[in-house]
């Protein structure tokens, strides 16, 4: 055929759009046109257009009537219809809101948390193949611990499981590049191949090799991203000069990638390989994390069972270290996010609960709306418009408001992630990536297209099935709506407050759980504390004398300052979550036998550390400048002197610790008991804590804890500026207030009661309003019995306890059933509860208390106006 | 008696004019030259789908025809409960419409 064709998408349009014989007809239909209109000389242009026109017109026509009969006569509402559903909701914004903005947020909120979870939990780390890289731990009682060098090597070369192992630990060095002042950084110590583990590539230079391990071998070290852009603009001419690390010359040997999330140490910006001290050559100094990068098909499991097999050798091998300790591999990803997945599952529920509520109102203001059209929808109905289509309208309506609830939620999980990440807790791991991402919005987006479909679709059907003449007759009140909906209403009402009480209790267990764990009294003062944590340079301080001498001028220079209190020196400061444990022996006898001797942890403070934390001295007395340089003196807490000697005076004992179980204890003379104090952190268990003279053992790091009666911001800022004035190689200190510190400690806890506090109360609040709209439609229709009965003389306080009572049983139903949901899904609150049980009395009392409160509040409204009917009034519009 | 819409009756009005000749084109081509209205052969073949199953239209099949690319034709024509509709509809609207048209002209100029 020749001459012009019609436009083939065109064709494929109808291809496409239309089906069965009609698609024949309709082909053949235009085809004649076209052909006619070509060979009437209309121009081919003009006919591809119209052939193009009508054969998008055709589709859509079919689409239409397609809807049509699927709706039997009803029609799939066309973008007329649209807009004036939307005019139709303009005219009532009381309702479009209300239904808007509850179902926005409850969507919000889930996908904020949704995004949470998913950020966290459900996405793979960004690393390549990040299901082979798993933590390597010792276990001790079931419970992981840290490795110790020649164990973890061990497992790296016996393991043929692990492609790659990594041995890494965290702390901080001293860096100077260039002229620059000398600087505290965070960094972490490695052993070679960590690049290979990692999957990745350095961004500049090289990975640390086994000869960088070696003795004396010469320094090197690796920067972070950040450090290297900040420091050396990006210069990827930096790999090969020196920089002062810790007072030694050290070569840069690679740059770290950017954006990595490196899972060992996030903060690190310095790697440097372990020094080969002794503490790395020690077999039982467990201070090592170990990450593996499993071969490539190896299950966990298999691994696990391989470094079972390695162990049982190592153990046979050095049996007076391992004894009873076991390994364990367990997935990195699960380690990660350990702590903070049960309360992102808890949170992920209770905003699936509010989500369910919030379908219960808005399908119950569906259902009222439907009802008060019932009149409207009747004539129509009666005027041949098909029940479908009136369904299908009352729907589409549903999925309009829905679609402004969605767009409402995108913006408020866009807010409350925002809010979530700056007010989260500083370490929940990955956090920093999460964000409403497409994904979420698709998930969302799904969600909020299924609760349309089902709290329209029911309400909808629901209310056309009611036999339309009789609301004809009655106007939409009277014979239609008799008891079973009324009980329906009511059930929807218990519903509601179900679901609000096991929110509530759940908010209510955990917000006492917090109140329990900032009230604990940690046995230290926390306000106007401000601790300094100094690192000096090795090089420059290099024997004791030199550190004792620039320790006590900076403690004199701090404790000069007016409104300076006390300050002290310590190794570890209070809620740091560090930790040395050593074996100890008492009173001369040889340490005990391994796993059977006593431990304890270590501390090394200055008197003036337990007088500035108000620390209580129990027995005995503290450090003081008379035992500079005297016989090695020691104190202990409480628990420790009764654990060791029960209640026989621990003042005057001699307690010893190991580091190597071959070497005689180094003894120490007990000179005061203190008491015991919350360390680690507010909910850590008390570990009995041998406490060493710091100025008899001044080390390279250690805080200056400072009380001080002023400003604690002027004190931050004068211990930031001066200290570094003091001598050379002394860095800016890392200055916090031990309020932040508590503060950070209680993070994740706060972050979840804060968050549930506020799911909550949405919940309370959807609850109140769907018990008070419930009841006060019920009253309003028995207006004109209620007008009737006060003109016949009935007693209006009767009346009105009347409907408090009618109102109150699905209230009280509901919160019974919630109570009971609360005591089943206790399970899931448990473990994130401090000093706290589960099934709390006093929150589940306090949550029944305030639902109880709430819901009489939102009856006793509609009962007193039921009691204040005026019956004239009621009768004539009745 | 089935209420007609306004299309409906365009459409029901062509198949009688066109007696034998009422097939989709024509009917098109008829609504267009007394209307100036341009419809597409999907909603005619919606419409006429949907009277014919409320039994007021009648077809029948037929092969191909000219520059139809081989394409069949159906051929409708008005049953008598068609006809019926069709004469009340328009009773209805001219009973209304009688003597107004002339009013109808003057609302315009206000």
């Amino acid at each position: 055929m020749t001459g012009p064709r019609p436009p083939a998408w065109a064709r494929w349009a109808v291809r496409l759009g239309v089906r069965g014989e009609t698609r024949d007809l309709v082909e053949g239909d235009l085809e004649e046109r076209f052909a006619a209109e070509v060979a009437r000389g209309i121009g081919p242009a003009e006919a591809r257009r119209r052939y193009g026109r009508r054969a998008l017109a055709s589709v859509g026509a079919v689409w239409r009537g397609v809807w049509d009969e699927r709706g039997r006569g009803g029609a799939m509402p066309g973008w007329g219809e649209v807009k004036r559903m939307v005019r139709t909701l303009g005219r009532r914004p009381g309702y479009t809101a209300a239904v808007t903005v509850t179902l926005g947020l409850a969507l919000g909120a889930a996908a904020a948390v949704f995004s949470v979870v998913d950020g966290v939990l459900l996405r793979p780390l960004a690393l390549p193949r990040p299901h082979e890289l798993v933590t390597v731990w010792m276990t001790q009682d079931g419970e992981p611990t840290n490795l110790s060098g020649p164990n973890g090597l061990d497992l790296r070369d016996g393991v043929g499981a692990f492609e790659e192992l990594v041995l890494y630990s965290r702390g901080s060095v001293l860096l100077e590049a260039g002229e620059g002042p000398v600087r505290q950084m965070p960094a972490v110590q490695l052993t070679d191949g960590v690049f290979a583990t990692l999957g990745l590539a350095p961004a500049v230079g090289r990975d640390l090799s086994p000869a960088d391990l070696a003795e004396g071998a010469p320094p090197v070290a690796l920067l972070s991203h950040g450090l290297w852009t900040e420091t050396f603009g990006g210069d990827p001419g930096v790999v090969g000069r020196s920089v002062m690390v810790d007072g030694r010359s050290t070569e840069i040997v690679g740059i770290v990638p950017e954006g990595v999330a490196v899972p060992l140490a996030p903060d690190a910006r310095v790697w440097v390989p372990f020094r080969n001290e002794g503490a790395f050559r020690a077999r039982d100094l467990i201070w090592l994390g170990g990450l593996a990068r499993l071969a490539p098909g190896v299950d966990v499991g298999v691994a696990r069972a391989e470094a079972e097999s390695v162990w049982e050798g190592l153990r046979d091998a050095h049996p007076d270290v391992i004894l009873d300790a076991g390994v364990t591999v367990l997935p990195l990803q699960a380690y990660l996010v350990d702590d903070i997945r049960s309360a992102l599952w808890l949170l992920l529920a209770a905003t699936g609960l509010l989500l369910a509520m919030a379908c219960v109102s808005v399908g119950g203001l569906y259902l009222a709306r439907g009802r008060a059209r019932g009149a409207e929808l009747a004539l129509r109905a009666s005027m041949g418009a098909a029940r479908r289509r009136i369904v299908a309208e009352l729907v589409g309506e549903g999925l309009l408001l829905t679609g402004a609830a969605a767009a409402l939620g995108a913006g408020v999980a866009t807010a409350l992630v925002w809010g979530m990440r700056a007010f989260g807790p500083a370490d929940l791991p990955r956090l920093d990536g999460v964000a409403v991402d497409g994904r979420v919005l698709g998930v969302g987006a799904v969600v909020a297209l299924a609760v349309g479909l089902v709290t329209a679709g029911i309400p909808a059907v629901r209310a056309v099935a009611a036999a339309p003449a009789a609301r004809l007759v009655h106007g939409g009140r009277g014979a239609v709506g008799g008891r079973g909906e009324g009980r329906r209403r009511f059930t929807t009402v218990g519903v509601q407050v179900a679901l609000a009480t096991v929110l509530l209790a759940g908010a209510a267990v955990l917000g006492r759980s917090f109140l329990t764990l900032v009230q604990v009294d940690p046995g230290y003062r926390i306000d106007g504390i401000v601790t300094a944590e100094l690192e000096i340079s090795p090089e420059v301080y290099g024997d004791a004398e030199a550190r004792r001498d620039l320790y006590r001028r900076i403690q004199a220079r701090v404790a000069a300052e007016p409104g300076v209190e006390e300050a002290g020196w310590a190794l570890i400061r209070p809620l740091d979550d560090s930790r040395i444990n050593y074996e100890v022996a008492v009173d001369g006898q040889p340490v005990g036998a391994p796993g059977e001797a006593p431990s304890a942890d270590l501390q090394l403070a200055s008197g003036a550390y337990y007088r500035a934390l108000e620390i209580r001295l129990l027995q005995g007395r503290l450090f003081e400048d008379r035992d500079i340089g005297g016989p090695p003196v020691a104190l202990v807490t409480e628990s420790l002197a009764r654990d060791l000697w029960g209640d026989v005076p621990a003042v005057g004992r001699r307690i010893g610790w190991v580091v190597d179980r071959a070497d005689e204890p180094r003894w120490h003379e007990v000179v005061g008991v203190v008491a015991d104090v919350k360390q680690q952190s507010l909910q850590a268990e008390t570990h009995g804590t041998l406490i060493l003279d710091f100025l008899q053992r001044p080390q390279g790091g250690a805080t200056l804890t400072v009380r001080t009666s002023g400003d604690p911001a002027a004190l931050t800022r004068l211990l930031r500026d001066e200290i570094p004035r003091m001598g050379p190689g002394i860095p800016e200190p890392d200055v916090s207030t031990l309020r932040a510190a508590r503060s950070a400690d209680v993070a994740p806890q706060r972050f979840l009661v804060l968050l549930l506090g506020l799911f909550s109360g949405v919940a309370v609040t959807l609850a109140a309003v769907g018990t008070y709209a419930t009841l006060a439609y019920a009253t309003a229709r028995r207006r004109v019995e209620m007008g009737v009965r006060l003109a016949v003389g009935a007693d209006p306080a009767r009346l009105r306890s009347e409907v408090v009572r009618q109102g109150m049983v699905p209230v009280v139903a509901g919160l019974a059933l919630g109570l009971v949901g609360a005591l089943g899904a206790a399970g899931a609150v448990r473990g994130l509860l401090f000093e706290v049980p589960a099934r709390d009395p006093l929150s589940l009392g306090l949550t029944a208390a305030l639902l109880g409160a709430v819901g009489l509040a939102a009856c006793l409204i509609p009962a007193a106006r039921a009691a204040r009917t005026d019956p004239v009034r009621s009768l004539r519009e009745g | 008696m089935s209420i007609l819409g306004e299309f409906e009756q365009l459409i029901l009005w062509a198949v009688l004019r066109l007696g034998d000749e009422a097939y989709g084109v024509s009917i098109a081509r008829e609504i267009e030259e007394r209307t100036g209205r341009d419809v597409s052969p999907g909603s005619i073949y919606t419409a006429l789908g949907r009277l014919e199953d409320r039994g007021l239209v009648h077809s029948r099949r037929e092969g191909g025809g000219a520059g139809r690319a081989g394409r069949p034709r159906k051929f409708y024509r008005l049953r008598s409960a068609g006809a019926r509709s069709l004469e009340e509809s328009w009773s209805h609207l001219s009973a209304m419409a009688d003597g107004q048209i002339d009013r109808l002209r003057g609302v315009g100029g206000g």
